[in-house]
């Protein structure tokens, strides 16, 4: 059983070495084969097969892609990330075409591990109207 | 003081359940502040009442459902779902009513404080709030979005 702390130190290897360094052989290692996404992004499967083609799609879309860590915070088996994701929007991005724009987003994720320390579960939306918005795909409300 | 923190936003989703204002004013800090994600929405503990007053009008029956709740020092992360019924419609939005339901989930930070009570006192509050929920409010309340916001 990981303790919290490891949890902690998990959550910040992840989003260093994936989300920052993008080497998915970590991702690979850090999530369980088991794993279950309960927040999918659209299309994707919600399993880790899923998560890894989320992260592949998301390199190519936004190869300058960093997320600021915030906070972490753990109890029992599950971690909660708050970050904010930044990067210029330079490939194709849930079917819209290189926009060239930088995009902004908030976070709030959080993730069950296994007795192992890896990935079980997942939960986190995507706020992707605000995505969109920032794109330029969908006007912002009132406009 | 992570256990305690915790108990304040159970009792926090239950005032909003029963739209007990009076008692979410008590377990917000005056200067409460709502970091919010989604654009448009409003900062303040005045602004968040009067929100979740339109919202009771478009879905008299919504409830909120704590699915996960953890904490840790002066700060509380929880998961809820949100279910409910568009009975009222949303003119802002220029939406009719439509008896269609709506069921997401989203997730909330909040960070605690001291606040002097009535006493000269302190009592534990709720002092921020990050929320991050699935979709913009037009798009959600219309009724688009399913659980996990994979409209």
């Amino acid at each position: 059983m990981t303790t919290p702390e490891e949890n902690k130190a998990l959550a910040r290897r992840f989003m260093e070495e994936v989300l920052n360094k993008k080497d998915l052989d970590v991702a690979e290692e850090l999530i369980a084969d088991e794993f279950i996404d309960h927040n999918p992004a659209p299309g994707f499967p919600n399993d880790k097969k899923g998560a890894l083609e989320w992260f592949r799609m998301m390199f190519e879309a936004f190869p300058d892609m960093r997320v600021e860590v915030h906070d972490i915070i753990a109890e029992g088996d599950r971690v909660a990330i708050h970050g904010t994701g930044s990067g210029t929007h330079k490939g194709e991005f849930m079917g819209v075409p290189a926009t060239g724009k930088r995009v902004t987003m908030e976070s709030i994720d959080i993730l069950r591990n296994d007795d192992r320390g890896r990935a079980l579960e997942h939960w986190g939306v995507i706020d992707s109207v605000a995505m969109m918005m920032q794109l330029g795909v969908i006007p912002p409300p009132g406009s | 003081m992570g256990d305690e923190n915790k108990e304040l936003v159970r009792r926090l989703e239950e005032a909003w359940n029963r739209s007990d204002v009076d008692r979410v004013r008590e377990l917000l800090a005056p200067d409460f502040v709502s970091h919010s994600v989604a654009s448009g929405m409003p900062a303040t503990v005045d602004a968040i009442v009067q929100a979740h007053q339109m919202s009771m009008q478009s879905f008299p029956d919504r409830k909120v459902a704590i699915e996960d709740i953890l904490a840790e020092g002066d700060k509380v992360v929880v998961r809820c779902r949100t279910t409910g019924t568009n009975k009222g419609g949303l003119p802002w939005a220029g939406v009719p009513a439509n008896d269609k339901p709506i069921d997401f989930s989203w997730i909330s930070k909040y960070r605690d404080q001291q606040v002097p009570d009535q006493r000269g006192q302190g009592r534990r509050a709720l002092g921020a709030q990050r929320h991050r929920d699935p979709d913009g409010p037009a798009r959600r309340d219309a009724g688009h979005v399913r659980r996990g916001g994979s409209a």
